[in-house]
């Protein structure tokens, strides 16, 4: 076997496996389930791993991202999946129902992020990871990753004061050249 | 103040000023712009708020206890002593136990049913079982391929060959021995997947009394297999993708197989 180093490294990123899972899932046994499935095929990689301990977390997350992915093709037919693309984020998800909301609180509006920029603001804002680092983890450009950061935050302020999503994020804002 | 720098500051430049990634150069730049812009640095003083409520938000998942189940997954690679030939038998038992237990379930159909008939359903049984299993999926994985098709080939009593599925998009991850209710008792289980994840198994066993037969299907709840009868040995190919799916990674498997 390959596997000699009491305690395993991966072991001590368990915590935070789970907490990445819970902000894609939402849902603590399907977040379990995707830490299980991930720690599997880390284990089963880990012979042929490449990188430092310090590209550990980052690769375990790819991982873990990677099969929450593959999860949402597989259950596609899931009321609460959505297109995993960023554009169009808007028609799609704003409606009557945005005005009864009352959204005063942190947890409910993350809620109604997309998974992916929910996901990333974990990723950069409380993990700390760089964005370079984030954007392996969620298969995109760098580029990309800085214009989501940019529509999950300004998004997620909206939603927290209550505000209904606006159609067109960048008006307003027009002196800004927007990066994709 | 002459607002010269505010050109120059992009929104992903106002990003990286909220993550604390910018140079010291570059931060003074935005912080140039921010002195100019109310509206930026409205936008930036609530996304810094907000990163530190996110931060505290977070915080408390770090502190759940973390599940037996997870850790585990850690006991059984870690044969630093002792331990690894106890899992060894523990996972034996286990497969004895669903073996038994598999045996139990099955036995209303073994006297009423002619023998044939028997073999979907255990296909589909063991099929449930372990395409589902992330842990031990297989006992021998398809690094061993050699090893395994030597092993199971003298336990179900045929030179097996393992089909190559890699056009259809399955790599194989390995197989199992198993226990079935015809021949000698003993089934071999080849299980693939593909890129997206979903498994298939190819169950073999010996002791097929009747004739040759042709494709036949049998769905049987969430997976449905194709089976068939060679030269006294039973095949199922079993899968949860749908008959549309399955039948022709099926057809590649027989083709292999009888060639």
């Amino acid at each position: 076997m390959l596997f000699r180093r009491p305690p395993h490294p991966i072991e001590a990123e368990i915590p935070r496996l789970r907490r990445f899972a819970l902000a894609l899932t939402r849902e603590r046994d399907a977040a379990d389930d995707l830490v299980q499935d991930c720690i599997a095929r880390a284990l089963a990689a880990w012979a042929t791993r490449r990188g430092d301990d310090a590209a550990l977390r980052p690769w375990l997350f790819a991982i873990l991202h990677n099969r929450w992915r593959s999860r949402q093709q597989h259950n596609r037919i899931r009321p609460d999946s959505r297109p995993l693309e960023d554009a169009g984020e808007g028609p799609s998800e704003s409606g009557g129902q945005w005005e009864k909301l009352e959204l005063r609180d942190l947890d409910a509006a993350l809620a109604l992020l997309p998974e992916e920029q929910r996901g990333l603001l974990l990723l950069v804002a409380v993990e700390g990871l760089s964005y370079e680092e984030a954007a392996r983890v969620q298969a995109i450009p760098v580029g990309t990753v800085m214009s989501r950061l940019a529509r999950a935050r300004d998004r997620l302020r909206r939603l927290v004061d209550g505000e209904p999503p606006s159609m067109d994020e960048g008006s307003g804002r027009t002196h800004l050249r927007r990066v994709k | 103040m002459s607002g010269s720098p505010a050109t120059t500051v992009t929104e992903a430049d106002l990003v990286a000023y909220v993550d604390d990634r910018l140079p010291a150069e570059q931060r003074a730049d935005v912080e140039a712009y921010l002195a100019l812009h109310p509206e930026a640095a409205a936008r930036v003083t609530a996304w810094q708020r907000q990163a530190e409520d996110l931060r505290a938000h977070f915080a408390p998942d770090l502190d759940l206890p973390v599940p037996a189940a997870m850790t585990a997954l850690f006991a059984a690679k870690r044969p630093a002593s002792a331990w690894a030939p106890a899992l060894r038998i523990a996972a034996l038992l286990a497969v004895g136990v669903l073996g038994v237990a598999a045996g139990w379930y099955g036995r209303g159909v073994l006297v009423s049913a002619p023998t044939v008939a028997t073999l979907p359903q255990e296909a589909t049984r063991a099929h449930l079982v372990y395409s589902k299993e992330v842990l031990h999926p297989v006992e021998v994985t398809a690094k061993e391929e050699q090893h395994l098709v030597t092993w199971l080939s003298k336990r179900v009593g045929t030179a097996l060959k393992v089909p190559s599925l890699v056009t259809q998009g399955y790599g194989l991850v390995g197989g199992r021995l198993l226990p079935a209710s015809s021949g000698n008792n003993a089934a071999a289980q080849f299980m693939y997947e593909n890129r997206q994840g979903q498994r298939l198994t190819l169950y073999v066993r010996s002791g097929e009394d009747g004739s040759d037969t042709s494709f036949r299907f049998a769905g049987e709840g969430q997976a449905a297999a194709f089976y068939w009868v060679d030269g006294g040995f039973g095949y199922a190919l079993t899968g949860e993708a749908g008959r549309e799916a399955l039948l022709p990674v099926a057809r590649a498997v027989y083709e292999q197989l009888t060639r």
